[in-house]
């Protein structure tokens, strides 16, 4: 499946702003010591500041500090258990769907960690012998600001060309084969795709650099801002329905991810509410502002999901290519068509079942792209 | 023996296999994602250590 002369052209401009973007934190932290007159790499004098958690909170302390292990789970558990409670996986839970949630929620917790670990601790020092803590005078504020922009752009980036290059978009599809939002789903991914994760090893990388303490803040916002937005929980309806809350609603939508813009992404259409060909953004939904990929409605789809969608065995969605799914004319069978994340336009002969819909016969467009 | 000998039986299991498992295409794909990745991991970093690096150096001269 050829790409599209347009979208590439869009693509290599978004990257060349993506460079500018990397630089911006470097740049202000230059002009803050150029005009400070600071040098303090000089002596290294820089030690991290204590962090200070208010007592009303110091029971989440624990999961903070622990959060790449298991405070994670228990914040997914928590937020699912709520999910159930409320009623929101609506009986699409099916055996096969369940399979698939599970295996890919625990197994990364086991295979990822070796893979890391080897990484930081014996890669980083081999490939960049005593540049350990390098950059370590880089100020806290400087460190988060450089931490958050690198590793969120760069995960808009891998999730992007994930839909818009059409070679990798099996190696994603499971995380939007899911009918459903919730923390159930969240962690649904292929292990290649999760293995591949450019902004895991660029953050470690760094963190080897010197910037472990600001990487540790932005870790944790953004898994709870990511955790958030998958979430079937509305929780940002309240800042669309009361007016007063406007102008909040206003700079949140464009700053991080909502229930409401991620939502949109996992809509199974595109019809003004559903947006799966935007809305990137993982922790920052101001790349898809940027970039114009991303459209914000305040309403949510009303369904979700893939419309090629075979309900492939978990052992295919979660390890493909490495296994293919048994399922004749599956995207993730041997030969099987590669669909990609669009709505297929022409009825596909090894299809029986499949109805193409009078949406998919209309010309395809890109939030931010001109039709000419 | 003779099914064998005939290459039946190994164009069988030949099929069987990649049914089922990566073939030499999977690993081209799987090499051109790799790649990919790598790009999107090295640009960044490359900006972000070589500018904090400029940045010492230009404001230490």
């Amino acid at each position: 499946m050829p790409i599209d002369k347009t979208l590439a052209r869009k693509i290599t401009k978004d990257i060349s702003v993506s460079l500018l973007l990397y630089a911006l934190p470097v740049l202000v932290l230059f002009l803050y010591f150029a005009i400070k007159g600071e040098t303090p790499w000089v002596n290294n004098t820089h030690t991290p500041v204590p962090v200070n958690i208010p007592k009303a909170l110091q029971f989440i302390e624990p999961v903070f500090k622990n959060i790449r292990s298991w405070g994670f789970l228990v914040i997914a558990l928590v937020l699912g258990a709520a999910e159930f409670a409320l009623g929101l996986y609506d009986n699409k839970w099916t055996k096969t769907e369940r399979a698939i949630d599970i295996v890919c929620f625990l197994a990364p917790k086991f295979l990822l960690p070796p893979v890391t670990a080897y990484f930081s601790l014996k890669l980083l020092p081999w490939l960049l012998p005593g540049l350990a803590n390098q950059f370590s005078w880089v100020p806290f504020w400087a460190g988060f600001f450089i931490i958050a922009v690198a590793d969120d752009l760069t995960q808009y980036w891998y999730h992007r060309l994930h839909h818009q290059l059409p070679f990798l978009w099996r190696f994603h599809r499971t995380h939007h084969s899911a009918p459903y939002m919730g923390m159930a789903m969240a962690s649904r991914q292929n292990f290649i795709y999760t293995v591949f994760f450019s902004q895991i090893y660029l953050t470690a990388t760094l963190v080897y650099l010197g910037l472990g303490f600001p990487a540790l803040f932005v870790t944790v916002i953004k898994t709870f801002i990511t955790l958030s937005a998958h979430s079937s929980i509305p929780w940002d309806k309240p800042f669309y329905k009361y007016r007063v809350l406007h102008p909040v609603a206003w700079v949140l939508e464009r700053l991080i991810s909502t229930p409401a813009t991620h939502q949109s992404h996992h809509a199974d259409t595109v019809d003004g509410v559903g947006n799966y060909k935007g809305n990137f953004g993982n922790m920052f939904f101001l790349w898809d502002v940027i970039f114009k990929t991303g459209v914000i409605t305040r309403q949510y789809p009303k369904t979700f999901g893939i419309k090629f969608y075979k309900q492939e065995e978990w052992y295919a969605q979660f390890l493909w290519p490495i296994f293919k799914s048994k399922k004749p004319g599956s995207e993730l069978a041997a030969n099987g068509p590669e669909v990609g994340d669009e709505i297929p336009e022409v009825d596909l002969h090894y299809e029986e079942d499949f109805v193409p819909r009078q949406r998919g016969k209309e010309k395809v467009t890109y939030p931010g792209l001109s039709n000419n | 023996m003779a099914a064998i000998r005939r290459g039946r039986l190994n164009n069988g299991l030949f099929h069987s296999l990649k049914r089922h498992f990566m073939i030499f295409n999977d690993v081209t794909i799987l090499t051109k994602k790799i790649l990919v990745g790598f790009l999107i991991y090295l640009i960044p970093l490359a900006i972000v250590a070589g500018g904090l690096w400029l940045l010492r150096y230009l404001l230490t001269r």
